[in-house]
């Protein structure tokens, strides 16, 4: 029988319990390196979007320097939502002491917790191709545009500055959207990366390093970006631009995103430098198991494991997204 | 406080259909390519043909802004009382209804 008087040491177990699962799931979560996570304790956070003013000037002598100016950007707001669920031990787990029953149900949890958490990260990227809001890994509906009101991956993102856009939608050959993964595909818009724009029409080269994909197009990623010479090609000539200069991360969560759409198909590319001022998570609390405050009448001891989080956009020209349909 | 983009102020500068309702691929298609003014892309023209045609008699009425609409009631000499606030349907209304009107007239003279 576990007691109340073992109460105590029941804590100290599902902690240690809570912090090997929660260490190992962790180790997992592919959206972590991909979002840039930070902690705040603001409720929301309000974020300006600025890029690509057209302030520095060449100064005279005494001349006053010209201002910049916030209204040069976009804004986007982001708030704080809890999510978490109640882990009961009850007096029959207690009263014959079954502890694999207990530790199983903690183990799960907190496990099932990051798993939630990256796919709510991977159906930002695989909802990223329509305005439209999607239903989450929750249940919730959540709107999937970015600061300049599109959705993430947009052949024509506006500034607030002036009419000039950019896209971020892979595009192979040219006038086509959403190229299937090729060697002519990535070769294509890691240049248009390196040829980038900002909006007063000043290169500023973004550098993709990484190609993402789902567990689906792995193999094909190795081939296409591993190869001394042109995969499948007779001729001899090098691959050298393509090997050596990507990483391939694969994101298991891209395969199919919530609802059940296969997603296997697509890729994107990002600059892992700065992929994280395009896709944002903020922590109010990370997952956190809490030990009930007092027994309650029902004889279950209930455990709480709980977090708070939100996504945040950002410029999305850092990361660029095809759905593999042509 | 709201979540996501400012869309008050994308769908003042035009960068938004309307709050909370993105511009889709054809429209930004529409508006970038074809340069076709975003009353008309609002209004469901996305082809130069269907701008071209909606520029002509009083078919554009309906792709006018209600600044302008206001301003064409004036012109006709269509009176509003003061202090009332027609909505953009009803102005679309008065101005046909007057080109109507004067229709007939110049057809009677």
């Amino acid at each position: 029988m576990i007691a109340s008087t073992d109460f105590a040491s029941l804590k100290i177990y599902l902690d240690e319990v809570y912090n090997e699962s929660a260490d190992n799931a962790i180790a997992e979560v592919v959206g972590m390196e991909v979002f840039k996570i930070m902690d705040k304790q603001r409720e929301t956070h309000i974020e300006r979007i600025l890029h690509g003013m057209e302030n520095i000037q060449r100064v005279a002598e005494g001349q006053d320097f010209p201002a910049v100016s916030s209204v040069q950007g976009d804004s986007f707001t982001s708030t704080q939502l809890q999510y978490g669920t109640r882990i009961p031990v009850t007096k029959r787990m207690r009263l014959f002491e079954l502890y694999d029953e207990i530790n199983a149900m903690v183990r799960s949890n907190s496990d099932a917790a990051f798993h939630l958490i990256d796919q709510s990260y991977a159906d930002v990227l695989t909802n990223g191709f329509s305005a439209s809001n999607y239903t989450d890994v929750y249940g919730s509906s959540v709107a999937a545009t970015g600061p300049d009101g599109l959705a993430l991956f947009t052949a024509s993102h506006s500034n607030p500055l002036n009419s000039n856009t950019f896209s971020n939608l892979m595009t192979y050959p040219a006038g086509t959207s959403n190229p299937a993964l090729s060697r002519e595909s990535l070769v294509r818009n890691i240049q248009l990366g390196l040829t980038y724009t900002d909006p007063v029409a000043l290169n500023r080269p973004i550098r993709y390093d990484t190609l993402c994909v789902a567990p689906g197009n792995f193999d094909l990623a190795v081939r296409l970006t591993q190869t001394d010479k042109i995969p499948e090609s007779t001729e001899n000539d090098t691959n050298k631009f393509l090997k050596g200069r990507l990483n391939i991360k694969v994101w298991e969560k891209l395969q199919t995103r919530t609802g059940g759409t296969d997603t296997s198909a697509y890729w994107f590319l990002y600059d892992s430098k700065k992929v994280g001022e395009s896709l944002k998570s903020i922590f109010a609390q990370r997952p956190l198991l809490h030990a009930p405050e007092e027994i309650n009448a029902n004889k279950n001891w209930e455990w709480t494991l709980d977090y708070f989080y939100s996504i945040h956009r950002g410029w999305p020209a850092y990361i660029r997204g095809s759905t593999g349909a042509n | 406080m709201a979540i996501g983009p400012d869309w008050g102020n994308l769908v003042a500068s035009g960068r938004a259909k309307s709050l909370g309702v993105s511009w889709s691929e054809e429209e930004l298609h529409a508006l970038h390519e074809f340069k076709i003014p975003l009353e008309y892309v609002r209004g469901g023209c996305l082809t130069i043909e269907a701008y071209e045609k909606a520029t002509k008699g009083d078919v554009k009425n309906q792709y006018m802004k209600k600044d302008d609409l206001l301003e064409k009631v004036k012109e006709l000499g269509i009176e509003i009382s003061e202090g009332a606030m027609p909505s953009r349907a009803d102005l679309m209304l008065m101005i046909e209804e007057k080109s109507r009107q004067q229709k007939v007239a110049v057809e009677a003279a």
